[in-house]
């Protein structure tokens, strides 16, 4: 059953991320995004990480999908196609693809993944909680720091762009 | 506990396949019983009765764009705090002494951000 | 554990459930609306309109869904699906009493966040595939919003989280059980956090003061100006499933959920305060103007924003400092 479940959920996301980059559409293009994080979102529930699944819908589905969508508004589209994305250079394109496709899948492949999740193990807040406070905490604390440096950059967009842009809604 | 979780996780699924069920349905019905003449006035984009001047598929100011990354990043940080707020109360000062840091840095880009007048929405 | 079947049928439960008290919701904002004005509202299909809305819903079923021409067709049509399918999710996770409930989720209320911000991507999908000036703007303005607010609600949340010690609502609503002494619900002990909680999800569900997407005077109608017939009912219909959802998961993490004095039984209080919240959402609606886009965005994230954050950390203290 879980198996079943799993190929479904691979063969959406999959498909959504085939049509993710080979729809002309920004717009469509976005939304099946979406649909490959949810895709992903339900392999984390199979693999029993519930708060890692509500994490990728409300981050990834949620917020990043948003600033796509409004990083969409700010082009200048007609009817949202974009025909200067389809560069002419395919083969070259295509012959990098590849070569990372067999780079990732040769590493994945080759590197021993720690197989000693117990099963009957549910990565509930409460263990996430605890191995975040007693294991990570330098990590934990770097990615806040990290976190504002992220906000100070946003922040000198928007000085940027109230700058440049007229006010017009 | 496995059992626990599958079985909460099964009623989010068929929840969701109920839903859809549900759309499916009333939209078909409403196929079935509703007319379908479509018109060439009908059809038009409404613009309040005029005929519509320009593409609305507009560019629009950035300030939408900046909000939303600013709503990313403290995402992101509400997002490490829900784990931190199950379990603190076992874990001590230490625990609270860390979160209580990383909520002043979080604090500290909300001031910078205001300071610089990017929350202003005029 | 029930098995598949039976949670089908709960679910289809649920269903018919919410559609009840949508209609029910529907009549009850006519006539409080109405009778705030000193109207009477509906008053001629049953006894003081209590048919009106069914009447409403029939009208939707038999009316046309134009679609009009330049609509980006595929989106236009997935919308409606996107919109409605996680508004009824949420209802998977409410605790209506401690035995009427669906699914027990360890992380219920970071779902339920989680659940609504795939809302908010069907909303831009309804705007921006409508392919009218009026929708983009209407649809733009409320994801700006939810943007604003979504924030500050997480943040409170984590307040009444960081009490109960628990995401689970289920546990989250047992960690407040009283019998007379009330004041063991969440907003005796976090006033703030429930002000600022109410606040935003009636900006969240965009119901007048926080009515922007939709502003009628200057939008038409927002993001489904262009929906018609039952595409349109759809839309309505998980605006009001949200208002719903949001109140029941508010009465859960600050007033008690089912608890109360042992007067009534748990689902009676349940939807008694529930239905309070509602009123009391419809109460505003008549009495306060629309605020403006600068006002809103301020409130936001320089008011509620800082207040949550300085919440969160006066609550931490008082529960290191054994007060809670």
């Amino acid at each position: 059953m879980q198996l079943v479940i799993f190929f479904v959920l691979a063969a959406i996301t999959t498909v959504a991320g085939i049509i993710m980059v080979s729809a002309d559409n920004i717009a469509r293009s976005i939304y099946s995004h979406v649909l490959a994080l949810l895709g992903i979102a339900g392999i984390y529930l199979l693999l029993y990480a519930e708060f890692m699944a509500g994490v990728q819908v409300l981050v990834y589905a949620g917020g990043v999908s948003i600033m796509l969508l409004f990083a969409l508004m700010l082009t200048k589209p007609a009817k949202g196609v974009i025909r200067a994305l389809d560069h002419p250079r395919r083969v070259p394109a295509f012959i990098t693809a590849v070569v990372l496709f067999g780079l990732l899948s040769f590493s994945i492949f080759q590197a021993k993944w720690p197989l000693k999740v117990e099963p009957s193990r549910v990565m509930t807040p409460e263990v996430i909680g605890k191995s975040m406070f007693a294991d990570y905490v330098l990590p934990f604390e770097i990615v806040s720091v990290i976190l504002l440096v992220a906000l100070i950059g946003a922040v000198v967009i928007g000085v940027k762009g109230r700058e440049d842009t007229d006010d017009e809604e | 506990m496995i059992q626990q979780y599958l079985h909460a996780y099964s009623y989010i699924a068929i929840f969701a396949l109920v839903g859809l069920l549900y759309v499916v349905v009333v939209l078909t019905v409403s196929r079935l019983l509703a007319p379908h003449r479509p018109s060439k006035e009908k059809s038009h984009p409404y613009e309040c009765g005029l005929v519509p001047v320009g593409e609305p598929w507009g560019q629009l100011n950035i300030r939408y764009y900046v909000f939303a990354l600013l709503f990313v990043l403290f995402d992101v940080e509400t997002v490490f705090m829900y784990p931190w707020a199950v379990v603190f109360r076992d874990m001590g000062w230490s625990a609270f002494l860390e979160m209580f840091s990383f909520i002043v840095i979080i604090a500290l880009g909300l001031i910078y951000a205001w300071k610089k007048n990017v929350l202003r929405w005029v | 554990m029930l098995s598949l079947g039976s949670q089908f049928l709960v679910a289809l439960g649920m269903l018919i459930g919410i559609l009840i008290i949508l209609l029910a919701s529907m009549w009850l904002e006519r006539k409080a609306l109405a009778h705030f004005q000193f109207r009477l509202g509906p008053m001629r299909t049953g006894y003081h309109g209590l048919l009106q809305p069914i009447a409403d819903a029939m009208k939707m079923v038999v009316k046309e869904m134009s679609v009009p021409e330049g609509v980006d067709v595929i989106l236009y049509k997935t919308a409606p699906f996107i919109v409605f399918i996680p508004a009824f999710m949420v209802m998977a996770v409410i605790p209506f009493t401690a035995t009427i409930k669906a699914a027990d989720l360890n992380m219920g209320i970071f779902y339920v966040m989680a659940v609504l911000s795939i809302s908010t991507i069907g909303y831009m999908m309804a705007g921006w595939s409508s392919h009218n000036k009026y929708s983009l703007l209407g649809c733009m303005r409320s994801i700006g919003q939810f943007v604003s607010y979504e924030l500050p609600m997480g943040l409170s949340v984590l307040a009444v989280v960081m009490m109960a010690g628990t995401l689970n609502l289920n546990s989250i609503a047992q960690a407040q059980s009283c019998n007379w002494n009330i004041f063991r619900w969440y907003i005796f002990k976090q006033p703030l956090a429930f002000i600022i909680f109410f606040i935003a999800l009636n900006a969240e569900i965009c119901r007048v003061p926080f009515d922007l997407p939709e502003a009628e005077s200057e939008l038409v109608a927002g993001f489904h100006v262009e929906y018609s017939g039952m595409r349109f009912a759809l839309l309505l219909m998980a605006e009001y499933v949200g208002l719903f959802t949001l109140t029941s998961i508010c009465t859960t993490l600050f007033l008690g959920g089912w608890y109360g004095p042992p007067v009534l039984p748990g689902l009676v209080w349940f939807f008694l305060k529930t239905f309070s919240l509602i009123f009391i959402l419809f109460w505003t609606r008549a009495t306060l103007p629309r605020v403006r886009a600068d006002q809103l965005m301020s409130l936001g994230w320089k008011v509620l924003m800082p207040a949550a954050l300085i919440n969160v950390v006066i609550t931490g203290l008082l529960i290191m400092l054994k007060v809670y």
